[in-house]
């Protein structure tokens, strides 16, 4: 799919089909995406378990759920835990048979290219103990969530969109989760997406309101504000990735049919 | 272009055609997709100023510099630094934002979203505990390398050269606070860096002194400035650049069902996406340091 469409199709879905299993290689192509991400001195920094709903008790599904949504647990097929590994940065540096930074690997195939600066010697005395392993290889892991971490994420979700499928980012329980999934301490939570084939239309109500474009957006400093173009939001809407804003007009027919389908409590 | 060929031509792409600006309407194509991306907690977190290189100074250029990304900042045409504004879960405990969503029908009554609800249960146990979290983190910890920069900056002030002044940030934030900026802030960088590429231009993710970063773009106390500047302009060298960057093994990445059981990676899947491109040849590619050459004697770069 073009990859504007692809933005633009994204929405935070809750009406999975539930009777409709995502095929593994929809999820391994997820996340390969993630693999592709940037990431700095090119470290791993996410960590990522795959769980299926169905291979899951009722009860081992109620341990991930927070006041955000829980329903969603339960409708959508699969379910992808997203972590930061705190200690992936002196994993890292610690194998250095790895073809990657450390290593100096990437130094010698010439893609961290030398006439900028990455020689042996600069990886050795500035990268590795500067930004790879600040404090020393004995220094505790760092939390604080991981801005890497989260790009992976988002392009495995992006990619979901891609291979046809729905996916919801929501937040989970930390301690529940590592009962359940059995992960390190050192993995610090993200966000748990929630993937599988929409049972709603792909509208799902329309792309959903948001701070006006001039207040995020700025050029040159704070003072001013990016000024939107319309003419560039003309071309957008044509590529679909500025696409129909709520409310749909259909919008509550179609909540109510949803409703009625999946037998869930009547909307107000 | 195609989405997976757009993650498979990104690269961290550090040499740009310093002579080829970057038009407008590019940079705002990038922006509105930001503009889609994902809301953690369907919180406003993250903001962009947008620096065009032409329109510094010669000081506030040096300023920006640092051993790590001299020569990219010298040959992008344009940086977009992301900062995450730190008062959005606090502007949210009125909850107005998500019952706005409620009322448009975009969270759904029948899995658990009302005014009610919103009020009961999503504010004080989400929203709230966020930003009561007792555990505290420290921030604005630089690392030595930009107190480094920072310092000669300030030794070269004494010969008479100006000095970008260093303001103290907050010394601590709650943890859950921080990782829902830095979580926002990579969701919108992702779309920013893959979106730059499907407009047929370049980008990079480098570090930039925050503390310089906040005094250039003016910005508040509560935006935190952690967060990677995008360095954006058209290709000097090939699409390329080296080739697709080595990786460890999937299964060291990935688990399924349970940490420790690997998802085990299907050479079928592979294949497909390499016909799709999104898996490209990776490096090294054989004629990379010819290329590597010749750009040196084009950009002006010592060998």
């Amino acid at each position: 799919m073009e990859f504007k469409r692809v933005l633009g199709r994204r929405r935070s879905f809750h009406y999975f089909a539930t009777w409709r299993p995502v095929e593994r290689e929809k999820i391994q192509a997820m996340l390969e995406a993630a693999r592709r991400a940037s990431r700095a001195v090119n470290t791993p920094f996410f960590k990522a378990v795959v769980t299926y709903r169905d291979r899951l008790s009722q009860e081992e599904r109620n341990q991930f759920k927070t006041a955000w949504e829980p329903t969603v647990f339960d409708f959508a097929p699969v379910s992808i835990f997203w972590y930061h590994d705190t200690e992936a940065r002196v994993a890292y540096v610690d194998r250095l048979k790895r073809p990657g930074v450390p290593s100096g690997a990437l130094q010698d195939n010439a893609v961290m290219a030398p006439l900028l600066g990455w020689s042996r010697r600069f990886l050795s005395e500035v990268i590795l103990p500067e930004l790879l392993a600040p404090g020393g290889r004995s220094a505790p892991p760092a939390r604080g969530g991981n801005s890497d971490a989260a790009m992976a994420m988002e392009q495995a979700l992006l990619c979901a969109y891609d291979e046809g499928l729905a996916a919801t980012l929501v937040p989970f329980d930390e301690d529940g989760a590592r009962t359940v999934l059995g992960v390190p301490e050192v993995w610090e939570p993200l966000l748990a997406m929630l993937v599988g084939y929409p049972a709603e239309s792909w509208e799902a109500g329309g792309q959903a309101p948001g701070l006006p474009f001039e207040d995020v957006f700025f050029a040159g400093s704070m003072d001013t504000a990016f000024e939107r173009d319309p003419q560039v939001v003309a071309r957008l809407q044509s590529e679909e990735l500025i696409q129909e804003q709520a409310p749909i007009a259909w919008r509550k027919h179609e909540i109510r049919g949803l409703d009625r389908m999946f037998r869930l409590p009547a909307s107000r | 272009m195609e989405f997976k060929e757009v993650v498979g031509w990104r690269r961290s792409i550090r040499f740009f055609a310093p002579w080829r600006p970057v038009e407008r309407e590019k940079v705002q194509a990038i922006l509105e997709a930001v503009y889609r991306a994902p809301k953690v907690l369907e919180l406003d977190i993250v903001r962009c100023v947008v620096i065009y290189r032409d329109a510094l100074t010669a000081e506030q250029l040096e300023s920006i510099r640092s051993p790590i990304n001299s020569a990219q900042i010298d040959m992008a045409p344009v940086y977009i630094q992301f900062f995450a504004d730190l008062q959005a879960a606090e502007r949210a405990m009125d909850g107005g934002h998500l019952k706005e969503l409620i009322d448009l029908d975009l969270l759904p009554a029948s899995f658990g979203w009302t005014h009610d609800y919103v009020d009961r249960v999503i504010v004080p146990q989400v929203y709230k505990r966020i930003l009561t979290d007792s555990n505290r983190v420290v921030v604005g910890r630089r690392p030595p390398l930009l107190q480094e920069v920072e310092e000669q900056a300030q030794a070269r002030a004494g010969g008479g050269r100006t000095v970008v002044a260093v303001e103290a940030e907050p010394a601590t934030l709650p943890l859950s606070l921080l990782v829902l900026a830095n979580t926002a802030v990579g969701i919108a960088q992702a779309h920013a860096l893959l979106s730059a590429f499907d407009e047929g231009l370049g980008a990079h993710l480098c570090g930039i002194s925050p503390v310089v970063m906040k005094q250039l773009c003016r910005i508040p106390d509560y935006w935190h400035t952690g967060a990677s500047t995008m360095l954006l302009g058209y290709h000097a060298g090939s699409w390329e650049d080296g080739g697709q960057r080595p990786r460890e093994p999937f299964e060291e990445d990935f688990f399924e069902g349970r940490y420790g059981t690997p998802f085990v990676q299907d050479p079928g899947v592979v294949g497909r996406l390499k016909a799709e491109r999104m898996i490209q040849d990776e490096a090294p590619l054989a004629w990379r340091r010819g290329e590597l050459s010749a750009l040196a004697d084009m950009l002006g770069l010592p060998k």
